[in-house]
C-alpha cells in the first residue's frame, strides 16, 4: 500500500482499495458541480498515491451529507475518506484554512461557525 | 397531566438564535402531558461529528453532556434523552453508538474526564420526531384541536435525520424513502407535499465560507417546494431554517416559500401557542379558516 | 530541604519556601514574573511537574509551596491579541461575546483551563455557559479572575479565555447591574466643582505638611 493510501485508511477507517469506481457516491452527490474532481475519481487518486489529491477543492466542497456513504454498494464511508484528506492537510503545521476572526459573522448563528470550525480547523 | 418524563438536549442554536423552536416544543409537551427536564451543564455537541477514527476529543462535548444526563437520568429515573436540533442528534447518537461498539475509545474517554463520574453507555438518545412515533400517529391526532386542513406543507428532511445508516440506528426513518415527516404532518391535519429536493443537503457549513454554494442549493430546495404549490417548508433544524431563510432572501417574493419548524406547528394544531411571526400564523389561518392561539 | 529545579538546573531551598521565595532563596533577582506576592495580579503563573509524575500542573509562585522534585518554569507573560469593542454598540447576550471571540466555537469541553486555573475558576463551564446563552451565569463564576493566562496557554481551540470573560462582566456590568447610585451621585458632585477648592489647597501644600496633614487625619473605625 503506498505511504498515502495507508494514512487516509489509518484516519478513516476506510479500506479503500475496496472501492471498485462504479461512481454511485459521485452520482448521489450535490456537490459536484463545484469539485475538481469526482469523489470516486478521488478515491482512484489515492489508491494509486497520487497526491495531487490533496491539493484539489474536492473535500473542501464536500459537505458532510453522507449520500456518498449511503449509496456505496461496498459500504465504504466515502464521508470518512473525504475528512481524512482534509485532517492530513489541517494537521499540517501553520495549515490554515478558515480564519475564523475574518468571518463575517453578523448574524451566523452559531450551529454554522461551529460546524465550520470543525470541519476547517484542527 | 404529565404521563411521560423524559431527558432533554436543546443545543446552542435553538436557545440562542430559534428559540422559537424550543418554546413552541414546551407549549406542545405540555399538552401532550411529556415533561422536559434538561441535562444540567450541557456541553456544545460539536456540530458535525468527527469521522476520523484518531480523534477521540471531538466526542468530549457529547460525553460530559452524557455524564450530567446519566446522573440526572438516574435521579428521574429516566434514561432516554429526547433531542430537537437534527444535528445535535446526529452527533450525539452517533456518538453513543461508537461509545457502545467501541469499549476501547470509552475506556480512553472515560479516562480522560477523570473530574466527572464514568460514563456507562446506557442512555437512549432518540429525536423528538421518534418520541412522537412510539407514542403513536393515531394517538397525537386525537389530540389535535384544530386541524391544519388545508393547508399543504412541505416536509424537508434535510440530511442528519436520516443519514448516514451505517453505524445502524441513526436514521430515523429509511434514508431511501423516509415518511415519518409526511405521517406527521397528516396526523396534525394538514396535506404533505411531496418534493424530489427533500432530503438534499442544503449546503450545511458552507453558509460561512463559501455563502454561494448554500445559495445554490437552498434556492433548489425553495424551487421545488414552490413547483408543488406547497404553502410551507417545514424544517427539523435550525442550520437548514437559516440556510433555507438565506435563500428566500435571494429570492423574489413570489418565489420565496416560508419555512417553520415542525414543533410550531404540532402546537398550533394542538391549541397551544406556535411562536410563529404574525404574518405567517395569519396567513395559515386564512388557510385553515380559525382564530388566533391564545 | 527540598530539591527544585529552575528551568533544569537543581537547587536545595528549605521546604517551607514557596517558589517565589526559592527563586530569591537562591540568588535570583526578579525583572518579571512578580507582582503584588499576595496572589492576586496573575504576573507569576508558573508551569511545574513533580519528579516521577507525568502530570502538568500549574499554580502561582507566590503562593505554592515547593515540592521535592519539583520542576518549574514560569510564564511571564501570555501573547493575546485583543479584538476591539464598543460596548454602547452592543446588547448584553452572549451572541455578541461570540462575535468578538468567534472562536469560543472552537471549544472541545477538555477542561484542561479549568485543571490550569490557579484560581480554581471552573473555566470550561464558563465558556459553555456562554455557549448556552447564559450570561449571568457566565459572569459570576469568573468574579475570581486574574488574567493569568494559564487556561489559555492550554487551550487546544486556542481561546483567551481572560478577554473572553473580561467582555462578558463589562457587558454584564453596564447593561445588567444595577448602577451604584452613592458612585453616580459623587461623581456628578465632582463635576460641578464642589471638591475643586480643597483639591487646589492640597495642591499647594508641601510635602512636610502634607505628612502632617496624613499623620493626623480622620481613620473610621
Amino acid at each position: 500500500m503506498n505511504e498515502l493510501a495507508k494514512r487516509v485508511t489509518e484516519i478513516s477507517g476506510q479500506n479503500v482499495y475496496s472501492c471498485y469506481q462504479c461512481g454511485n457516491c459521485s452520482a448521489g452527490c450535490m456537490f459536484t458541480d463545484e469539485m475538481d474532481v469526482l469523489p470516486h475519481q478521488a478515491i482512484t487518486l489515492v489508491q494509486n498515491g497520487d497526491e495531487s489529491v490533496l491539493e484539489t477543492n474536492t473535500p473542501w466542497i464536500c459537505a458532510s451529507c453522507f449520500v456518498c456513504s449511503v449509496r456505496c454498494p461496498r459500504g465504504l464511508d466515502v464521508a470518512a475518506i473525504m475528512e481524512a484528506l482534509r485532517e492530513i492537510k489541517i494537521r499540517e503545521r501553520g495549515f490554515i484554512k478558515l480564519d475564523l476572526r475574518k468571518v463575517d459573522i453578523e448574524k451566523l448563528p452559531q450551529i454554522a461557525i461551529t460546524a465550520a470550525a470543525q470541519k476547517f480547523t484542527w | 397531566m404529565i404521563t411521560m418524563e423524559v431527558l432533554y438536549y436543546p443545543g446552542c442554536s435553538l436557545r440562542n438564535t430559534y428559540p422559537e423552536f424550543e418554546k413552541s416544543t414546551y407549549e406542545a409537551c405540555r399538552k401532550l402531558g411529556i415533561e422536559l427536564v434538561e441535562i444540567p451543564e450541557w456541553s456544545c455537541c460539536g456540530v458535525v461529528p468527527s469521522l476520523a477514527t484518531d480523534n477521540v476529543m471531538r466526542h468530549l462535548g457529547a460525553v460530559r453532556s452524557f455524564v450530567n444526563a446519566q446522573e440526572k437520568g438516574r435521579e428521574i429515573g429516566t434514561n432516554v434523552i429526547v433531542i430537537l436540533c437534527s444535528m445535535c442528534y446526529n452527533v450525539l447518537k452517533r456518538v453513543n453508538l461508537i461509545l457502545k461498539e467501541e469499549p476501547d475509545t470509552l475506556e480512553n474517554v472515560n479516562n480522560f474526564i477523570d473530574d466527572q463520574p464514568n460514563y456507562v453507555p446506557e442512555l437512549r438518545v432518540m429525536h423528538f420526531l421518534t418520541l412522537l412515533k412510539e407514542a403513536g400517529f393515531e394517538n397525537l391526532r386525537e389530540k389535535v384541536n384544530k386541524p391544519l386542513r388545508g393547508l399543504k406543507v412541505a416536509p424537508y428532511y434535510g440530511c442528519a435525520l436520516l443519514r448516514p445508516d451505517r453505524p445502524e440506528g441513526v436514521p430515523i426513518d429509511n434514508p431511501d424513502n423516509p415518511v415519518i415527516l409526511e405521517s406527521f404532518v397528516k396526523s396534525i391535519g394538514a396535506e404533505p407535499v411531496h418534493f424530489p429536493f427533500r432530503a438534499e443537503c442544503c449546503g450545511n457549513y458552507h453558509i460561512v465560507f463559501e455563502p454561494r454554494i448554500t445559495e445554490m442549493r437552498t434556492k433548489k430546495i425553495i424551487g421545488s417546494a414552490k413547483s408543488e404549490r406547497a404553502d410551507l417548508i417545514l424544517s427539523p433544524c435550525p442550520l437548514c431554517t437559516y440556510n433555507l431563510g438565506r435563500g428566500n432572501e435571494s429570492l423574489d417574493k413570489n418565489g420565496q416559500v416560508p419555512v417553520v419548524f415542525f414543533t410550531q406547528l404540532l402546537a398550533l394544531a394542538l391549541g397551544a401557542k406556535p411562536y410563529l411571526p404574525t404574518e405567517i400564523e395569519d396567513q395559515i389561518l386564512k388557510k385553515i379558516g380559525g382564530k388566533k392561539s391564545d | 530541604m527540598a530539591t527544585i529545579y529552575i528551568m533544569g538546573k537543581a537547587y536545595k531551598v528549605p521546604n517551607t519556601l514557596t517558589i517565589m521565595k526559592a527563586i530569591e532563596y537562591v540568588g535570583y533577582r526578579f525583572v518579571r514574573s512578580c507582582g503584588c506576592r499576595g496572589g492576586f495580579c496573575g504576573a507569576c503563573t508558573t508551569f511545574y511537574r513533580v519528579k516521577n509524575d507525568y502530570k502538568l500542573h500549574v499554580d502561582l509562585a507566590c503562593q505554592k509551596r515547593v515540592e521535592d522534585g519539583i520542576y518549574i518554569v514560569q510564564l511571564p507573560f501570555m501573547p493575546a491579541e485583543k479584538p476591539r469593542w464598543d460596548l454602547d454598540k452592543m446588547k448584553p447576550a452572549t451572541d455578541e461575546v461570540i462575535r468578538v471571540f468567534p472562536e469560543i466555537t472552537r471549544c472541545l469541553s477538555c477542561n484542561v483551563c479549568a485543571q490550569a486555573c490557579p484560581q480554581d475558576i471552573e473555566v470550561m463551564r464558563t465558556i459553555q455557559a456562554l455557549r448556552r446563552g447564559d450570561l449571568e451565569d457566565a459572569v459570576n463564576l469568573t468574579f475570581d479572575c486574574i488574567s493569568c493566562g494559564a487556561c489559555s496557554m492550554r487551550c487546544p481551540a486556542e481561546i483567551t479565555h481572560y478577554q473572553v470573560f473580561q467582555l462578558a462582566r463589562r457587558l454584564y456590568g453596564k447593561y445588567e447591574t444595577i448602577p451604584a447610585k452613592h458612585l453616580i451621585e459623587r461623581v456628578k458632585e465632582i463635576e460641578e466643582g464642589k471638591f475643586d477648592d480643597e483639591v487646589s489647597k492640597l495642591m499647594d501644600t508641601n510635602v512636610e505638611e502634607l505628612k502632617e496633614l496624613y499623620k493626623k487625619r480622620e481613620i473610621e473605625k
